[in-house]
Order: structure tokens, then sequence, then C-alpha cells
């Protein structure tokens, strides 16, 4: 059975992007959220085996939803996905609980690479 | 991976953060404290640059992420939100949005310099860069090959025969093929040339201490690079004359019942085989009393003319050196009119237009050749030679009865035309033939700088393509040609500058 994957990002397009990378790796998303709150929510609901995470997003911040995420699920498997320029927080993601950090632009390879290796 | 897919759901997703983005400036504009705000807009800039990063648009990313930066900084509180910081992050946001558009409209020609984009390589094999200067060996090679073609036309209907000429024909066809495509190949959109306006105004706008909403239309309007590359100044400044001259003070616009903040278009649009930029403002309008009472004193004018219709007007203020400005401002400076766009547009085979209302605003239009290297002209006879008019100017050719004038040797005339004075141009005599006069004689009935005027020929030859090669005016003498060209059967013709005749 594929892994199951939760996509959290504000934009419709990286979502879409992602989800594309994802799912012809043979990935299935179970479900996508556009806010931390959200992520929070739905990573309760689903129980994800992976979640990528935006860091930038309203009402919740990507970081704050992986703290959040991993106090429910200390086994919670979740990948940083944010824009260059927020590499200074990568510290932050790590200690909230972040297995990995993908830098946008993906290249799907390095999306992928960061991916199996967290699930392996 | 192909992006293809993903472009109309950047354009559409931009377009919302681009909006987003607007609105949480405008409350910072209300409330420059508030943190809601600034989040999103921070969140929006943020957006926006990781799409365009994932796209390999370049230039989005680099703004988006410069713009980022600044509010990042004001959302840690290290910088704080003034009016002239807001003002420059209102001006980068719109920059943003046409720069979205714009790498939309091409995205191939975004060069990627930093970040790599995911499909980078396709865009390296579909796309090369090439020398403008080679691109205009093409077009004069295509053009040569046309005047190789009109001569091959001729010799063919000596010979009639039906091979050769099905041969020619498909021969003929392909040429046009390629001539559009060589024309094609040097078109660019006029919004590489129109991005830096938008600052521009705003910052004009600012030291005349004027409130104004610029609107930029038609930034995907291709134009010839060559034309694009020598309207920028003109249009610039047209765009400072609109706001220094134009637009009045926001009191003086509420004392006139307007609203506040003034309104200011640039706009293309392709209209047949030209392409119209537009500068239009909702200003006071250009005073005709008072251009027309310059216009006496400088002797543009007669003292009998009482009113300037708009077609007058722009003949007046494309008068070399005439120029209303009653102060010296930084802006426009003075005696640096309209005359000078008029001549930059001239020189590319273009027109003006003007319309202008009091207290409404004025709008003036420059009317551009696709292309400046291929012109449709009207080929006529005077004496032996033969003249190239561009249809630029054309409005039709008739039988014109000559003013009793011509005979004794005048040049420029005036007749009656349709129950209004114009222009009569003898060109035997300006060129420097014996006059020779008949009751009827044939005339190319033209419009140039707003003005109507018959050009008086000895013949018709026909309509044709032709290519211009042009040449420097010979020194001291004004020069009533806008270059030369090669016809058909080889022979050289000259092409006549409507506008210098007029």
């Amino acid at each position: 059975m594929s892994h199951t994957v939760l996509v959290c990002d504000d934009a419709v397009f990286m979502r879409t992007m992602l989800s594309d990378i994802l799912q012809q790796a043979g990935f299935t998303i179970v479900g996508e959220a556009d806010t931390g709150t959200k992520a929070v929510a739905k990573y309760k609901e689903l129980r994800p085996d992976l979640v990528t995470m935006d860091i930038v997003m309203p009402d919740m911040g990507g970081i704050d939803a992986v703290r959040e995420i991993t106090a429910f699920d200390p086994r919670a498997r979740v990948v940083m996905c944010s824009a260059m320029g927020q590499q200074a927080l990568v510290v932050d993601a790590i200690q909230a609980g972040a297995k990995d950090f993908v830098v946008k632009p993906f290249q799907p390879s390095r999306v992928l690479e960061a991916v199996q290796r967290v699930l392996g | 991976m192909d992006l293809s897919k993903y472009v109309d759901l950047f354009l559409s997703e931009g377009r919302e953060h681009v909006a987003e983005l607007t609105g949480a400036l405008s409350e910072m504009e209300r409330a420059p404290s508030s943190v809601d705000a600034i989040a999103a807009a921070f969140r929006a800039v943020h957006s926006i640059k990781g799409m365009a990063a994932a796209m390999g648009y370049t230039v989005v990313t680099e703004r988006a992420d410069a713009l980022e930066s600044a509010l990042d900084a004001v959302r840690r509180g290290d910088e704080e939100v003034t009016q002239s910081l807001l003002g420059h992050m209102i001006e980068e946001s719109d920059a943003l949005a046409r720069e979205i558009e714009l790498a939309v409209a091409q995205p191939a020609s975004t060069p990627s310099a930093s970040e790599p984009a995911i499909e980078q390589q396709r865009t390296r094999a579909t796309h090369v860069r090439v020398r403008a200067s080679r691109l205009d060996s093409l077009m004069n090679l295509v053009g040569e090959i046309e005047i190789a073609r009109g001569r091959m036309e001729r010799e063919l209907r000596r010979v009639s025969d039906d091979g050769l000429s099905a041969a020619f024909d498909s021969a003929s066809r392909l040429l046009n093929e390629l001539r559009e495509q060589v024309i094609g190949a040097r078109m660019v959109p006029v919004g590489q040339v129109f991005e830096r306006f938008p600052r521009l105004v705003r910052e004009t706008a600012r030291s005349l201490d004027k409130e104004v909403d610029f609107t930029l239309d038609g930034a995907e309007i291709e134009l010839d690079r060559s034309i694009l590359d020598r309207i920028g100044d003109p249009v610039m400044h047209l765009l400072r004359n609109a706001l220094d001259h134009g637009i009045e003070s926001a009191p003086e616009r509420q004392r006139d019942g307007k609203p506040a903040r003034g309104r200011l278009t640039l706009s293309a649009q392709r209209e047949a085989g030209y392409v119209l930029i537009r500068v239009a403002d909702d200003g006071r309008g250009i005073d005709r009393d008072r251009v027309l009472a310059r216009a006496r004193e400088a002797g543009i004018v007669t003292w009998a003319t009482t009113t300037l219709d708009d077609v007058e007007l722009l003949r007046v203020l494309a008068h070399p050196g005439f120029s209303t400005a009653s102060a010296v401002t930084t802006v426009s400076g003075r005696g640096v009119g309209l005359d000078v766009v008029d001549a930059a547009v001239r020189m590319l085979g273009g027109a003006i237009e003007i319309k202008t209302v009091g207290g409404r605003g004025t709008a003036i239009t420059l009317r551009l050749p696709l292309s400046v290297a291929i012109v449709r002209a009207l080929v006529a006879r005077v004496g032996e030679e033969l003249f190239a008019i561009p249809f630029t100017h054309v409005l039709e050719t008739r039988a014109i009865e000559p003013p009793p004038e011509a005979l004794r040797g005048g040049a420029w005339l005036e007749t009656d035309m349709a129950g209004v004075t114009a222009r009569v141009v003898m060109l035997r005599t300006l060129f420097g033939l014996p006059p020779r006069i008949s009751e009827q004689m044939l005339g190319v009935s033209v419009l140039a700088r707003g003005r109507r005027a018959a050009l008086m020929v000895d013949g018709f030859v026909g309509q044709q393509d032709v290519v211009v090669k042009r040449f420097d005016p010979p020194r001291g003498g004004a020069s009533m040609f806008a270059g030369a060209t090669v016809l058909g059967d080889g022979s050289p013709a000259l092409i006549v500058d409507v506008n210098s005749l007029i």
C-alpha cells in the first residue's frame, strides 16, 4: 500500500505542484490544508504517513503547526517546504519536530529524496 | 515535469495574491501599525515568490523577494511604516503585478539566472538569444528579395509560362510568410519598455504634490523592437506633460467638483496595421485660448484665426519650439514640447493625434506602424522620377483643379477642398521642374500632422510594399524625404516625408 500524505500550503499552485510530484512517485494524497490550524485538524483526522508543511500560512504558521502535530503524535513525519529566504527557520522547524527541509522551487528529485529519507 | 500546465493556475492565484497584497497595503495606509495587514501583505508576497520560483520566473521571484524583505523588516519591527516606505511598496506591488502578467505572456524570455528552474532544459532547448543586428540583416534581406520578386514578376509577364507562373506564385506566398515570420521575430511586448513608467509616474506625481492613479493597459501588445526603443522617451515626455500641465492639484480638482485623485492611463492597442499608444489624463485639458494667443504672437497662425480645433491645435503644439509652459518646472522644462515627440514619431513613419476637452482631460495618441522596415506606399511619378508616398498619410487619389497661382510657379499653395482650405503642394515645382499645369491634375489627398493637403503629381504607378532605406538628409538642407527604396523594376525611388511638406 502506498504511503499517505497531507499537503499543507496556502497556495493552491504549490499544493497542486507538490501533489503532482508525490502522486507521480506513487504516493496517495489524502488531504490538503491551507492554514496551520487546518493542518493540525487534518492531521488528527487523517493520521497520514507524511506531512509536507509550508512555513508561511495564515492564522497559524507552519512551525507552530509542526509543534502541535508532534505534540499530538511524537512520531509524526513532517517535511518542511518553504521558499528560499526562510532557511534561517530550519533550526526552528527541526526543533519543532520537522524531519527535513525542502526549499522552493522544488526539484522533484529533491522532494522525493527528502520524503523517502523521512519515511525510510 | 511539464510546467506549462501550471501556468494558468500560477496566473489566477498570482492575481489573487496581488489583490490580497494591494488590499493589505491600502489597509496599512489607513492603519500603519496593523499587525494583521502587515502579516497578510507579507504572506501574499511570500506566496508569489514561492510560486514564481517554482515556475522559473526569475524576475518575478527577485521582485517579490525584495518586497518580502522590506515587509519582513516591518513585520519584525526593524522598520517603521512611513508614507514614503508605503509608497515605495505600493509601486513595487504594481511592478510585481505587471511582471506576473509579463512572465506568463512570455515565459521563455524570462532569464533564469540564479535559482535553477525545474524545467530549465526545456526553456534552453526552445529559445535562443539572437543579436538584434542579425534580425535587422534578415529583415533587409527579405526586403531585397521582395525587390527581386517585383523584377521577376515583370519578366514573367513577358514570357507568360504557366509552369513558371505557378512556381513563382508559390515562391511568392512563401516569401510573404517569411516576411511575416521575420517581422514577428522582431516583435516584443510594449510592457518591456513601459514597465518603468508606473514608478516614474508615482515619483513625478509626488514631486509635483499631485495625487494620481496610473493605469497601464495592453502591456502585452507587440511592437517592432526598433520602434519600441525609440518611443520610450516620447511616451515618458507625454506622461510628464500630463502630470505637470494636465492633472490639477487635489484642491483645484475638488474645487471643480472632480475626484481629488487624478487618472492617468497609458494604453497600447492594435488597430489594423498599426499600434496605437495612448496617454490619457482627466486633467484640465489644453487651454486653447492660451495656445491660440501664443500661436498668433509666434506667427504660427494668422491673426484672423479665432479658434483652434484639435487638428489645428496639434499643428501649433507640434510646431518646433512652441511651448505654453509659463514657468520652468523641473519636470517638463520650458521649450521642450510636443514638437520633440512629433519629430520622433514622424521618424518612425507614425503620426500623432490629439483630443482635448477643457476641464475634462487630454488624450494624445501615437499611431505607429508595426514595423519600420517595410511601408506600404503609393508610387507616383513626378517628371521622370518615381516617388513613394507612405499609406500612413494617404486618404485618396483624385483629380484636383490647381489654384491659379500654380501657373506663377508657387510650390505651396492653398485651395478649397470640400469646404475647407487645404494646402496644395506642387511637387514638380518643389523638385525644381518646370510647372506643367492643366485644368484637372492628379492629386494625392493626404492627412499629416492633423492637416489635409493635396500633393500634385504627374501620374500614378501603383501601390506596393517598399523597403525603407534611411539616409541622412543633405547637410544644411531640410529633408523632404524619409528615405529611399528600390522598386520592383530595380529603379530607385525616394520616399516622401509627407509631414515635412505640410
